[in-house]
């Protein structure tokens, strides 16, 4: 079918990552008005839930399998999304947290559904992120917050800044460059653990986390020296806070410079008036 | 018909009940049909053993690639076995 006279249409949605908690008016519109709603969730209660808001809720948990690269799961998923799209239908990606935060398919499915002329956007959601704030009392504008993917630490060369915060995210698979593994372990967090240590002491204190995602729950939030991160227990779900290890310096040079520009512009000022 | 999802629903939207002591808990859930295997799960906070009582495992939370691009990323561990030599990942 033509995309110009066709009815097919994509918003992909955040439900927040606690069960009845987060999900928002609009966002639960979008699901309760679609013809196809698909899930990407981390909990299969919170799936449940969805299931009650929409009669044709298809999970995409039956993607992934171990062994088999996630990156190629996660182009089925795309497939699978646009394939109802291209039939014309009105179509819901339903992602936990935000669907734009640390979540390649969604992302690319409003890409691919706009390339090929289909209406699409995404809605934001509560995100780990936004929870990770609130918890652990963290203003990412106080120091400056950095939020990286935890295998990129070991695959690239990053600059970390240890004046504010870091945020890890998918730790429990730190390392894992098949793209096939669910989970990695203390030999991989070992070596994540030597490169921040060119940063941080090895007895900073870093925070595992983890949100709840039911109601029953309560968030994880426990306190651990960097260097006993590779023994830890870290699972899929757990995101690792490191707080500054150091005070931000001050820039003198450019403090003065700002200085002689202040001068200049109240000159300014005084020769005008 | 009001059931175990609805309850963790407005216990989920409840300002009163999200952070309700387990008393509290207790009398609510009372007063709900539910079943008493997913009454005590609840009660005990016991995700995982309601989850199963539910039918449900484990979920994989996964849905970022640490690389996109590059070979290894493009092919499952399985698939590159059965690859002929000629047929290389793409670089
Ligand atoms: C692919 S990302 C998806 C994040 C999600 N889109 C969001 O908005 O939070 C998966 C990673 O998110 C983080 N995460 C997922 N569930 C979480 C939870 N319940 N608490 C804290 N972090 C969580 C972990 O770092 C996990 O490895």
């Amino acid at each position: 079918m033509n995309a110009a006279n066709s009815t097919g249409s994509l918003v992909c949605v955040g439900l927040g990552m606690t069960l009845g908690s987060h999900l928002g008016p609009l966002a639960r519109s979008h699901i309760e008005q679609s013809d196809v709603v698909f899930a990407g969730l981390s909990d299969g209660i919170v799936e449940l839930w969805l299931q009650k808001m929409h009669p044709d809720v298809r999970s995409l948990q039956p993607y992934y399998h171990e062994g088999t690269s996630r990156m190629q799961t996660y182009r089925q998923m795309v497939e699978a999304i646009l394939t109802e799209v291209r039939a014309g239908k009105k179509v819901c990606g339903v992602f936990y947290g935000h669907p734009g935060v640390f979540a390649w398919a969604p992302h690319k499915s409003i890409e691919v559904a706009r390339s090929e002329g289909y209406p699409a956007h995404m809605e934001p959601g509560i995100s780990a992120e936004d929870c990770l704030y609130a918890d652990l009392g963290i203003d990412p504008g106080r120091v400056g917050c950095q939020h990286y993917e935890a295998s990129q630490l070991l695959f690239y060369q990053r600059r970390i800044d240890p004046t504010a915060y870091l945020v890890l995210w998918q730790v429990g698979l730190v390392g894992d460059q098949s793209l096939a593994r669910f989970s990695t372990g203390a030999a991989y967090r070992q070596l994540l653990v030597e490169v921040l240590a060119r940063d941080y002491p090895l007895e900073h204190e870093v925070i595992i986390y983890r949100t709840a995602t039911l109601p029953i729950q309560q968030a994880r939030i426990e306190r651990v020296a960097l260097g006993a991160l590779p023994q830890a227990d870290i699972g899929m779900a757990d995101t690792v806070v490191l707080p500054p290890a150091r005070t931000m310096l001050v820039d003198h040079e450019m403090r003065t410079r700002l200085d002689v520009l202040d001068r200049a512009m109240s000159d300014a000022v005084r020769d005008v008036g | 018909m009001f059931d175990v999802i609805d309850f963790l629903e407005s216990m989920g939207q409840d300002a009163q009940l999200r952070y309700a002591s387990s008393e509290h808990v207790v009398a609510t859930l009372a007063a709900q049909p539910i079943d008493s295997k997913l009454r005590d799960a609840i009660l005990a906070k016991d995700a995982l053993g309601l989850g199963a009582l539910l039918g449900q495992d484990s979920f994989c939370c996964y849905i970022n690639p640490a690389k996109e691009d590059e070979a290894g990323g493009d092919s499952s561990e399985k698939d590159k076995a059965k690859k002929k030599p000629a047929q290389r990942p793409k670089k």
